[in-house]
């Protein structure tokens, strides 16, 4: 059963001769645990896509269905909780809250539902990224990558249905983003998460069960449906 | 919603983020000290002014007590005494009507006796010495042992010139030990002499008072004070005392007794007043403004520039009231720390401004203002502004609250500055992009703008009402000619009566003080006034007598007066009596004219042949006439009794000439008479005698006005010690000290909003140009230099100041000409006036502060190079 599935998506911008068509009419459909990319240039309407799915953003028409739920049916403030629970994101640009330190920003979606921390699991998924020294550090006195690293923990701490990642390593060297990429890979399979990330790296993108390819806010080829 | 435990998390969030807000927190910590400064600065002031008055209402009512019973007589008072509602009662007695010492007749003294337990109710304070044990002592004030020429230590002898009873002019002089003496109440003009327990059983035959009778005398009546459990409904259960007692508590019932609240526990009278009340409820108002403008601002810009910090909290899941809860907080805590600052602060200014604000209205003396620590200042002004706190911060919590996770992660404050156009334009590039930076975030600079433009316009305001006060119609009310010279009697609560020729003599005043007012030099014109009671009567023939007055059983006309019903008094013919005055021509120029003749030649014509006369109306406060009293219309023609010098008795028919309005300080003997007139003084003289001279009014050269009044001073108090006078420079005093206070009050209030407008200014360019950092050293690394961006900020902080100043002379001169105009015409001795030259004045400080601010925000808060601005990630 897909846990994610879009119907018909689209989000317009503007109006009249200025309108910007970012997503124009998107099916896509995701199994549980599959690990999928989405590619396509700057401007294709990947991010917009990804907003979509994470229900960040309302699209124009057409619906996102998380589990079977529509979660456009949601009220605002709904969303915020559904999305707190369901949804890991990880961000380009890593989006650390700057005055918590490692272990509080990892937690931080858990608390704010006021649900008790699984400490083992949290301390399991540390040591996994490999942040177990860097515990107690703020974010400023981390790499990019320790920063990446953190985000992901974060996106896995309270054991989202899905994870959406932005660029994950767009803000990496190349030896790091490996790392986080694979890291990403292992903590999906090992938590059996579902994982959808975007990207215009094609190299990176390989390392997914699927690649969607994505241009002028529509799915080129085939891709949409998934092949299980 | 199932209820979370997200207390914690919520915590840290807000605590952990508050901590890297310094410059934010420091500015909204002096905002919302500076508005809790303000209320309870207003509270205090308040209070303070109830307080004071409760306090001199008590001292003047005679005591803290709750109620009063009047004139009693031995055996009601025991009667009364032991009612069950009464908790305490102190019998105090008159024990002599009059103290007739020469010493006292400035300043009156009152003999009585005060049981001993009522002298902490009484305000009575024995600074030296004790209370009088033995008949023949006595307690006395210090201002009276020193008018007694005595130096004020116990131990003295003092010997009393007491007049027992009203009727009786037989002075009886007893002489007494001082057992003690006792602070002057400054908030009362009178002495105390105070006798003993014993004293009155020596003396009980003489001060054995058998109720009311036409005496008029009180000796010996029992004025019997009464504490009650509590203060609520004092005159509820003054009455169920008398009811239950078998008294009346109807006026002009036999066994009626006057009875009623002390004042000073009214309260209802200060707080119905609906100036009084839309005064405090304007100035809460404004507070709530002011402080809402600046503390809006300051959370509006804080939250702007960390809106990315709260869009990544929601896209973590974050929900609206969550972050709505870490903004309040934050808040909150800002509250605590700001908040008792400026209660202090604000008690402190109101302990400096009350004795100013109540000084001036002419009522309390210096030193007795005072200010309770009254938990109501402190949790009522805390309250308001924990207030204006949350209605400031809703709003920006709200749009916290509200960001959409993807426009924040794409936020900045509004667009962009925009780069493109023309290399060539050069300078007046800078200024479009100022102007256009400052359209970036309209409500940013709308509320800087109003903020400013809100004391610049309360400033404008202040001084058009200040300027409105008209020191000629306040001094026209009081005093019409300069100076006014008469007997210290008239000056005193006994008035002039000049009811006889002997008597007169007492309260005349002597030709030899207005000869030697003649001789000073810079002496122009004066006038005499001459005054006689009930020689001339009105005949009741022909007479209709208006609707406002009262009729008893007998047919009576006069007027009730609680028990008692004040016929018109009568002369021996049963003729109406008149209050007859002879005035010189000088005096006629002061008239005001309310009906008739206005022309002060043909009066003054008219008058002099002895046909005529001005009949003279009672008004109210405001000048206005009781229409339903007017006895006589211009033309009405009356006859007068009198009996002349030769002893003849004479009838005599005179028109009325004119219907002026009662001049209370300068016309009149102060006493009421409902049958009031003019003629001139030589026919005055001619009927009656010239021994009447109750008062003279004189004017003096521009300039001479101080050395007259100092002579005056010196003359009243060491040749003629028995005259007095009052002149125009003491009422131009009184006014400068009103007019002194609203200027202090009004200015303080401008400069604390001015202040908080300029701190408002500061905050946000200081902000604006620590936020735009980057931009500025992208700008730089464009191609700006640091020279233009310096002028981009000037430019920036100049807008604000000229559309201040075009807004504030918009708003200034439209509040002028409707709101201030209204207030200005709030009082009878106001004038209103198109005023703009104090906005013209603080025009060009704006422009330097315009100027000034961003210029030393910019070199001082723009330190970084280029490159590490660029790199800085947020």
């Amino acid at each position: 059963m897909a846990v994610l599935k879009t119907e018909n998506l689209k989000k317009y911008y503007g109006k009249d001769a200025i309108l910007v068509k970012a997503l124009d009419g998107i099916d896509l459909s995701v199994e549980k645990g599959e690990f999928l990319s989405i590619v396509g240039t700057s401007g294709s309407g990947k991010s917009t896509l990804l907003h979509m799915l994470g229900g960040l953003d309302r699209p124009t028409e057409g619906t996102v269905y998380v589990d079977g739920k529509d979660i456009f049916a949601l009220k605002d403030e709904e969303l915020t909780i559904f999305r707190r629970r369901k949804i890991g994101f990880i961000f380009q640009s890593f989006n650390l809250v700057p005055v918590l330190n490692v272990y509080e920003n990892i937690v931080l979606p858990i608390e704010l539902d006021g649900n008790p921390v699984d400490k083992a699991f949290v301390k399991e998924v540390i040591k996994t990224l490999g942040l177990s020294e860097k515990t107690y550090s703020l974010p400023s006195q981390l790499s990019g990558g320790q920063q990446q690293r953190v985000a992901i923990a974060r996106a896995l701490a309270s054991k989202p249905a899905i994870i959406l990642a932005d660029e994950p390593t767009g803000n990496l060297d190349s030896a790091t983003s490996q790392d986080v990429l694979s890291l990403m890979k292992i903590t999906s399979q090992r938590y059996g998460q579902t994982m959808v990330m975007i990207t215009h790296n094609e190299g990176i993108a390989q390392l997914s069960d699927r690649i969607v390819r994505i241009e002028d806010g529509k799915v080129i080829g085939k891709g949409g449906e998934s092949h299980a | 919603m199932r209820k979370v435990k997200n207390k914690e998390v919520i915590r840290r969030l807000s605590d952990k983020s508050f901590r890297i807000n310094r410059t934010r927190n420091l500015i909204a910590v002096v905002a919302i000290a500076l508005t809790s400064m303000l209320f309870s600065a207003l509270f205090s002031v308040g209070i303070g002014t109830v307080y004071t008055f409760q306090r001199q209402t008590a001292r003047q009512s005679g005591g803290d007590a709750h109620g009063v019973f009047k004139e009693l007589t031995q055996e009601e008072y025991e009667k009364l005494k032991v009612h069950p509602l009464i908790k305490e009662s102190m019998p105090c007695r008159l024990v002599a009507d009059y103290v007739r010492n020469p010493e006292f007749l400035k300043r009156h003294a009152e003999a009585w006796y005060y049981p001993e337990k009522a002298y902490p109710h009484c305000f009575i304070d024995i600074i030296e010495g004790k209370a009088p044990k033995a008949a023949d002592e006595i307690l006395l004030d210090e201002t009276s042992m020193e008018l007694l020429g005595l130096p004020k230590v116990p131990g003295q002898k003092v010997t009393l010139d007491l007049q027992l009873y009203s009727y009786d002019e037989t002075i009886t002089e007893r002489t007494f030990t001082v057992s003690g003496v006792i602070k002057s109440d400054p908030a009362l003009d009178v002495g105390f002499a105070l006798v003993s327990e014993a004293y009155v059983d020596k003396y009980a035959q003489e001060l054995a008072y058998k109720g009311q009778d036409d005496t008029g005398s009180t000796i010996g009546a029992i004025r019997m004070d009464v504490i009650f459990s509590n203060s609520l409904g004092i005159q509820k259960k003054l009455d169920q005392v008398l009811t239950e007692s078998g008294f009346s508590t109807e006026t002009g019932d036999d066994n009626y007794i006057a009875s009623n609240a002390n004042w000073a526990y009214v309260s209802d009278g200060a707080d119905t007043d609906p100036t009084t009340v839309g005064a405090v409820a304007g100035a809460l108002v404004l507070i709530l403004i002011t402080g809402y403008l600046i503390i809006y601002n300051i959370f509006r810009i804080s939250i702007m520039k960390d809106i990315r910090y709260y869009g990544l909290l929601k896209t973590i899941g974050t929900t609206g009231r969550q972050i709505k809860k870490i903004i309040r907080r934050q808040a909150l805590k800002l509250s605590v720390i700001g908040i008792p600052i400026g209660l202090l602060a604000g008690f402190f200014v109101g302990k400096a401004l009350l004795p100013a604000i109540l000084n001036s209205t002419g009522t309390v003396a210096p030193g007795e203002t005072q200010i309770p620590v009254s938990p109501v200042i402190f949790i009522g002004a805390a309250v308001f502004s924990l207030i204006t706190v949350f209605i400031s911060t809703g709003h920006p919590a709200r749009l916290a609250a509200k960001v959409s996770p993807i426009e924040a992660l794409r936020f900045t404050e509004g667009m962009k500055a925009k780069k493109k156009g023309k290399r060539s334009s050069g300078g007046g590039k800078i200024w479009r992009m100022a102007l256009s930076n400052l359209g970036r975030s309209k409500g940013k600079t709308a509320i800087i703008i109003v903020s400013l433009s809100l004391a610049v316009v309360l400033l404008n305001s202040v001084f058009t009402v200040t300027n409105s006060f008209d020191m000629d119609m306040f001094l026209r009310s009081f005093t019409s000619s300069d100076f006014l010279i008469a007997n210290a009697r008239y000056f005193n609560t006994e008035y002039y009566h000049g009811g006889s020729e002997e008597l007169a003599a007492e309260e005349s005043l002597t030709e030899s003080f207005i000869e030697a007012c003649q001789d000073i030099d810079g002496f122009e014109e004066g006038g005499r006034i001459y005054a006689a009671n009930g020689k001339v009567g009105v005949k009741k023939e022909g007479l209709t007598i208006p609707s406002g007055y009262d009729v008893n059983e007998s047919g009576e006309i006069g007027e009730n007066y609680g028990k008692h019903f004040i016929p018109i008094p009568q002369t021996e013919n049963g003729d109406y009596a008149s209050m007859f005055y002879g005035v010189e021509d000088f005096i006629l120029d002061e008239m005001k004219v309310w009906k008739g003749e206005s022309d002060v030649d043909t009066i003054r014509q008219k008058l002099a042949t002895g046909d005529y006369i001005i009949y003279s109306t009672s008004i109210g406060d405001k000048g206005e006439v009781y229409e339903d009293k007017v006895m006589h219309q211009p033309g009405d023609k009356i006859t007068l009794s009198y009996t002349d010098r030769n002893g003849e008795y004479k009838e005599k028919e005179v028109t009325v000439l004119s219907v002026i309005k009662d001049d209370y300080w300068n016309l009149t003997n102060r006493l009421s008479s409902e049958f009031k007139y003019y003629v001139s003084s030589d026919f005055f003289k001619e009927i009656l005698s010239d021994k009447f001279l109750m008062s003279c009014s004189f004017n003096v050269e521009e300039g001479k006005d101080r050395d007259v009044d100092a002579w005056l001073d010196s003359y009243t108090k060491s040749r003629e010690p028995l005259m007095d006078y009052s002149s125009k420079l003491q009422y131009e005093e009184q006014f400068s000290s009103i007019t002194g206070m609203f200027l202090m009050v009004g200015g303080s209030l401008a400069f604390v909003i001015g202040f908080i407008g300029i701190l408002n200014f500061i905050n946000s360019i200081l902000t604006g140009i620590i936020s735009r950092q980057r931009e500025f050293a992208m700008m730089q690394a464009i191609g700006m230099t640091r020279r233009q961006l310096t002028k981009l900020v000037i430019a920036e902080g100049l807008y604000y100041a000229l559309l201040t100043i075009v807004f504030s002379l918009a708003a200034g001169c439209m509040l002028s000409l409707t709101i201030v105009r209204k207030l200005s015409e709030g009082m009878w001795f106001m004038k209103y006036e198109f005023v703009i030259t104090p906005m013209l004045i603080v025009f060009p400080v704006l422009i330097l502060l315009g100027v000034l601010v961003p210029y030393l925000a910019f070199r001082f808060g723009n330190s970084g190079s280029v490159v590490e601005e660029l790199q800085k990630v947020d």
